[in-house]
């Protein structure tokens, strides 16, 4: 049914529809809503379990993973300084090997104080283990978390499905609700067997020696290798029965582009325009979405920007030290490339800083023009 | 000597040997005394600590129940979790139980317990208290009595020890309890109490340490013995946050008793032995207060 | 492709999974200090004379096995009912709770026993077939017949006065010890298959057909046990006069029922047990006025304290450091004793104070009746010609375990020169038994008393010898306080044996007996109180409390441990409250 809905309350449609049985969670701008609307629901009867109103997001994790581990199906939220204190626990959650969805509504992180949209906070904790897909608008988020489910208790990992704040968290847009039986029919009742059986008793997680403790990882690791086809059978499957599909990146105009911009979230919705208004005026220029962080799309975006002379990256995002990280993330992708594109790194809308078609024009326009910076990012804001 | 109840009890054991607590360890019997009385449907959540040594690396496990190892300040949040899924399995009749040292109870796990405490989350939670962190070399707690050697307050420690109970009382958990290992029966008992209860039950234990409290092996027993008949550590329940009950009547022996049997005290002066003593005879008279006040 | 159906197979590898126990390890290789269940001696039995295993009877009492405790006092002690009432429990001096707070009421526990214990039938013992006889049946002559025919001998007492029983029976007066309470004691006597012959005394050669050449000649061995009951004179002017009664002679026409008549005014001479008794027999039998004098002060006096708590409570005076001087007649009526002061003067090498009578210090006072019981010695006559030899002192001479001049003829108790208390003639007349099986047997005494020797004696137990299925007991191993864990056993009022209804009325004008025996709950708070020092109760402490789940309950009760895995901490045998657990391998 289609709907007039903000993000926040898509991504609660989502968990809903999901039937996920335990909710822990922590309120923090600009998640609230999402928690908001679960307790709403919880009190209305309509969630298929429960929820649990933690002291911390750093608890909230921890009782989701223990939960998960007991056998139930979990969701969290968080933004921001919650991720940031989740740390230890993303690392526990992935470690453990638990289906585990979170949605992490970007915010930008102290110091300095302040509330706008910005990828730094997910970003920065690519190493963790978990999955992580970017989402454009309300629409794709809630399709993302549905599918994140079946993605993450096949693989026995879990996933972060990440949104702009306020940009996607809290703008009305209308979205296509699936109805329950639909839903049903794509994702089946948990069933991933407990780890805490009386009648055959073990002490699960405990302490290893160095070597094993490397083979746990290496088995990891490769786990998060073989997500890349249950990723894109989820994404088939959620096409078939409900009617939409994503796929880890999108390529808009790619083909024969000069230029190709590279974004992921909201801003891609920005980039859309500016990319549309390019060819208009005669620029071959190009956009490629980046949709999942991990496990990194690596062949598609080869496949891609194959034959493309310029990239531009645009990062809601800078790691001090070395730049924009989903351009770093793409530079290593496309390393060993014959002809590999020239790449230029744009660091825009940090915190939510506004970032217009025009700016990203410029943007597009500077990395063609072979002046642009190589060594470092450029910062563009108004 | 032993009651019915104990008498009764299962001759099954939830701990195995072999385990490698040091030898004449308390934490090791308190484990053992819990999950005797806790039997076989129940699931363990264990910390980085001593108990995270004793249980034993991979492929082992020193524990004949599902057992986690679990982060250090998080030993209440995932009991919470796993409360509240066996509660949506419908599998209700298995108690899940928490145990964290005083450290992962007193200072680092002091906020995911309270949080916990006051969502009153289905399990027992249990400190065993050896008065330091001990797994990772004798460092001073919030839980180390005033003026004692550690490794990190060599000329003793200035803060008192926390008064824990309260600040549990002040949560208003349905069932509250303080345990010795030198008085099992009543620790037992206690256990039992726990078991039946629905929502929060927290039980503060006091396991000697023979390595950080510098006493030979096998002292523990005795240690916690006097720690209860001095007064040190009183034996007593809160109900709801309201209701005092002293469980054991102690001797009253001079504190003396207890200090002079343990090296983390030698340093003592007489004059900080009467401060003690004052200081015990001060917390008994709150607590029979305390008891006496909730008769009203 | 399908939503993945996971089973366990498919997380196991992916995460550490422990299914192994660490029974693999095994931790007993750590320490080669392991602990074993001995069971030790606890202080009241090396302190009690007769060796009772008082430990082991308050345990048995501790789990509601009264039978049981009465029938571990009588693998000792022939005369728990008895002793229960009278005697001077050296035991409680010994006792280690008094340490903590009062020393543990174990007469009154003895006596709770043998109230309320039914006897148990005798153990049929491998009967032998030598035959011996036993010449008085007192305390000792009863003990050493009583032992005897647990160890299988088959005995015979000869006792010349109607009644067995001596000393008890006409000695000490029925408000301390009711004579159906010492009939029905000795009548268990009987079910040993021991007979007693009254009315038969042994007189010397040629004076009667029981004489000791006789007994000699038709049984194996002899053990002589008559007592010492003739009481001594004043040694004054006018001792001679009816009215001046002897005391032993006094009590035992009493108990017979053939009382003279006392009436108006008693002095006793003499405050010894005897004296006492005679006082206070007196004041019951209608006297006015008794008084009680002994030349002693109060410190040096040999009766009990609660006995003399008793003469009070009879309305009787006492005068201290006061000696007779002379019996005033007129004609043949007696009517006063002259008296002295005495004062204590310098110590001799024991330790002992000179009397010395106070110059000018005589009084007088009118009296009806004087009793003498300023003490007794042997009737020896009947050893005439016998071959056993009389000491200066007049007793009955013995060497070795009691061995007399003549082989095979063996003396205890009073008559021997034993010490004048009932537990000690009993613990005689043991001795006495032991001589004589290994008279008998071609043993040396002294060898074999060391192995049943209780820690340092001199009391000894035969259990080895007649109960082998008792546990092993480390009889040289005394448990003293300092080693018992004490920490939690409450603090608790000793209770007190209690006062019969005839005992607290004022006057005293009845026999009825004066004590009232521990009321049942009393009893229980008392057998509470008891430490059971070396005694393992199967309280459970040492199991509960092993860090290491390395102590196993045994099938026949008793512990076993679990060598691979104990560590040899020691908590066991540090917490044990009884001292059971000993930690091998030099801890």
């Amino acid at each position: 049914m289609r709907q007039l809905l903000a993000g926040n309350y898509a991504v609660a449609e989502a968990v809903r529809l999901a039937r996920v049985q335990f909710v822990a969670a922590y309120p923090i701008t600009p998640q609230t809503p999402i928690y908001e609307k679960l307790s709403d629901m919880e009190n209305e009867g309509k969630l298929a379990g429960v929820m649990m109103r933690t002291e911390s997001e750093h608890s909230a994790m921890a009782a989701c993973v223990s939960a998960s581990l007991t056998g139930v199906r979990t969701f969290t939220a968080t933004a921001s300084q919650g991720l940031a204190l989740m740390h230890e626990m993303l690392h526990f959650a992935s470690g453990n090997r638990v289906p585990i969805v979170m949605c992490n509504v970007n915010r930008v992180l102290a110091v300095p104080w302040a509330f706008g949209s910005d990828q730094s906070d997910s970003l920065s904790q690519r190493d963790t283990g978990w999955l992580q897909f970017y989402c454009e608008d309300a629409q794709e988020a809630l399709d993302t978390v549905i599918q994140a489910y079946r993605i993450a208790e096949n693989a026995l990992l879990p996933v972060l499905v990440a949104i702009d704040g306020f940009f996607t968290s809290h703008f009305i847009e209308p979205v296509e609700v699936p109805d329950q039986e639909t839903v049903d029919a794509y994702l089946p009742p948990f069933r991933v067997p407990t780890r805490f059986d009386i009648e055959s008793p073990a002490y699960i997680s405990n302490v290893v020696n160095p070597e094993q403790y490397m083979g746990y990882r290496q088995r990891s690791f490769e786990d998060v290798e073989a997500t890349r086809p249950i990723i894109r059978e989820a994404n088939a499957e959620y096409e078939r029965i409900v009617g939409r599909g994503y796929g880890v990146i999108e390529a808009v105009d790619t083909e024969g582009a000069e230029v190709v911009l590279v974004t992921s979230g909201a801003m891609t919705g920005t980039a859309r325009v500016a990319v549309a208004a390019m060819r208009e005026k005669g620029v071959a220029a190009g956009l490629l979405k980046l949709k999942a962080l991990r496990p990194f799309p690596r062949e598609e975006v080869r496949e891609a920007l194959a034959g493309v002379p310029k990239v531009a990256v645009i990062d809601r995002d800078v790691s001090l030290g070395n730049g924009g990280i989903w351009c770093q993330e793409l530079k290593s992708a496309l390393y060993g490339m014959e002809r590999p594109p020239v790449v230029t790194g744009y660091i825009a809308g940090i915190c939510g800083a506004d970032v217009s078609p025009d700016m990203i024009e410029q943007m597009a326009l500077d990395a063609l023009s072979g002046k642009a910076r190589l060594d470092l990012p450029t910062f563009v804001r108004k | 000597m032993i009651t019915e109840a104990t008498a009764k009890m299962e001759e099954q054991e939830y701990m195995r040997c072999g385990h490698m607590a040091c030898p004449g360890c308390g934490e090791a019997t308190a484990l053992r005394l819990v999950l005797k009385v806790l039997g076989k449907k129940t699931i363990m959540v264990i910390l980085p600590s001593c108990v995270g040594v004793i249980s034993a690396t991979y492929p082992n496990s020193t524990f004949a129940v599902p057992c986690f190892h679990s982060a250090f300040e998080i030993a209440a949040p995932t009991a919470s979790g796993i409360s509240a899924a066996l509660r949506l399995q419908g599998r209700e009749d298995v108690t899940a139980v928490a145990f964290a040292g005083d450290g992962g109870t007193f200072d680092i796990g002091l906020q995911s317990l309270s949080g916990a405490a006051d969502r009153n989350d289905n399990f027992i939670y249990v400190c065993l208290d050896n008065e330091a962190y001990m797994n990772t070399g004798i460092q001073s707690s919030s839980s180390t009595p005033q003026n004692t050697w550690t490794m990190t307050t060599p000329g003793g420690r200035r803060g008192r020890k926390k008064k824990f109970m309260q600040i549990i009382a002040a949560h208003r958990m349905p069932y509250a309890a303080t345990a010795s290992i030198g008085h099992p029966e009543d620790l037992m008992e206690k256990v039992r109490k726990a078991k039946a209860i629905k929502g929060m039950k927290f039980l503060h234990v006091l396991t000697p340490c023979s390595t950080g409290w510098r006493m030979p092996e096998h002292m523990s027993a005795r240690a916690a013995q006097l720690a209860v008949e001095t007064r040190v550590f009183p034996l007593y329940e809160v109900i709801d946050g309201r209701e005092y009950r002293i469980t054991h009547e102690p001797k009253g022996l001079p504190v003396d008793e207890y200090v002079r049997i343990q090296g983390r005290f030698r340093h003592f002066t007489s004059d900080d032995i009467r401060r003690l003593q004052a200081e015990v005879d001060e917390e008994w008279a709150l607590l029979k207060g305390l008891e006496k006040g909730c008769k009203a | 492709m399908a939503y993945r159906d996971i089973t366990i197979k498919d997380i196991e590898p992916i995460i550490p999974f422990s299914r192994g126990s660490t029974e693999v390890f095994l931790t007993g290789q750590w320490s080669a200090g392991k602990p074993a269940w001995v069971e030790k001696t606890s202080p009241c039995r090396q302190g009690c004379p007769v060796g009772n295993d008082i430990a082991r009877a308050f345990a048995a009492a501790s789990k509601g096995r009264i039978d049981e405790a009465l029938a571990v006092f009588r693998d000792e002690n022939p005369l728990p009912a008895v002793c229960g009432r009278v005697c001077y429990h050296p035991c409680e001096a010994a006792c280690n709770r008094k340490e903590m707070d009062e020393a543990v009421n174990i007469r009154g526990f003895e006596r709770f026993c043998a109230d309320h214990g039914r006897v148990a039938a005798p153990r049929p013992a491998a009967v032998r077939k030598e035959r011996v006889a036993v010449v008085g049946s007192g305390p000792a002559g009863l003990s050493a017949a009583y032992h005897l025919a647990r160890l299988g001998f088959r005995v015979t007492i000869f006792e010349a006065l109607p009644e067995a029983g001596g000393m008890l029976m006409y000695g000490i007066p029925e408000y301390r010890l009711p004579k159906a309470v010492l009939r029905k004691e000795i009548g268990h006597l009987a079910r040993l298959g021991v007979r007693i012959e009254t009315g038969a005394p042994v007189t010397a050669e040629g004076a009667g057909p029981l004489t000791l050449g006789a007994l000699r000649r038709d049984y194996a061995a002899v053990f002589l046990a008559t007592g010492s009951h003739r009481g001594g004179g004043l040694g004054v002017e006018g001792e001679g006069v009816p009215g001046v009664l002897e005391g032993i002679a006094f009590l035992r026409y009493v108990a017979m029922h053939e009382a003279p008549e006392v009436k108006g005014r008693v002095v006793v001479v003499g405050g010894g047990n005897t004296g006492i008794d005679c006082a206070r027999t007196a004041k019951r039998l209608g006297a006015r006025d008794v008084t009680v004098i002994d030349l002693l002060s109060k410190s040096e006096m040999p009766a009990i304290a609660e006995d003399l708590e008793g003469v009070e409570a009879d309305g009787i005076k006492i005068g201290l450091l006061t000696a007779p001087k002379r019996i005033i007649a007129e004609g043949s009526r007696l009517t006063a004793i002259e008296c002295v002061r005495m004062s204590l003067g310098p110590s001799d090498a024991g330790g002992r104070p000179a009397h010395i009578a106070v110059a000018a210090s005589e009084f007088v006072m009118p009296v009806d009746t004087v009793i003498m019981a300023v003490g007794q010695v042997p009737e020896l006559a009947f050893l005439a010609g016998s071959g056993v030899a009389a000491t200066a002192k007049g007793m009955i001479g013995t060497g070795v375990a009691g061995a007399t001049a003549v082989p095979g003829v063996f003396a205890g108790g009073d008559a021997s020169g034993g010490r004048a208390f009932v537990a000690d003639a009993i613990a005689s007349g043991k001795m006495g038994a032991l001589a004589i099986y290994c008279y008998i047997e071609g043993k040396d005494a002294s060898i074999e008393y060391e192995a049943l020797r209780i820690g340092a004696g001199p009391s000894f137990t035969f259990a080895p010898l007649v109960n082998p299925d008792r546990p092993r007991v480390d009889l040289s191993d005394v448990v003293t306080y300092d080693r018992l864990d004490t920490i939690c056993v409450p603090f608790a009022k000793r209770n007190d044996n209690t006062k019969s209804a005839a005992g607290r009325r004022r006057p005293a004008d009845s026999f009825a007996e004066i004590a009232a025996g521990l009321p049942r709950k009393r009893a229980e708070a008392e057998i509470a109180r008891c430490f059971k020092c070396g005694t393992c109760i199967a309280c459970d402490l040492c199991f509960l409390l092993c860090p290491d789940i390395s102590i196993l309950k045994a099938k026949a009760g008793g512990y076993d441990v679990k060598s691979d895995y104990c560590k040899g901490c020691g908590v066991c045998a540090s917490a044990c409250p009884r001292q059971v657990i000993n930690m091998g391998g030099g801890r």
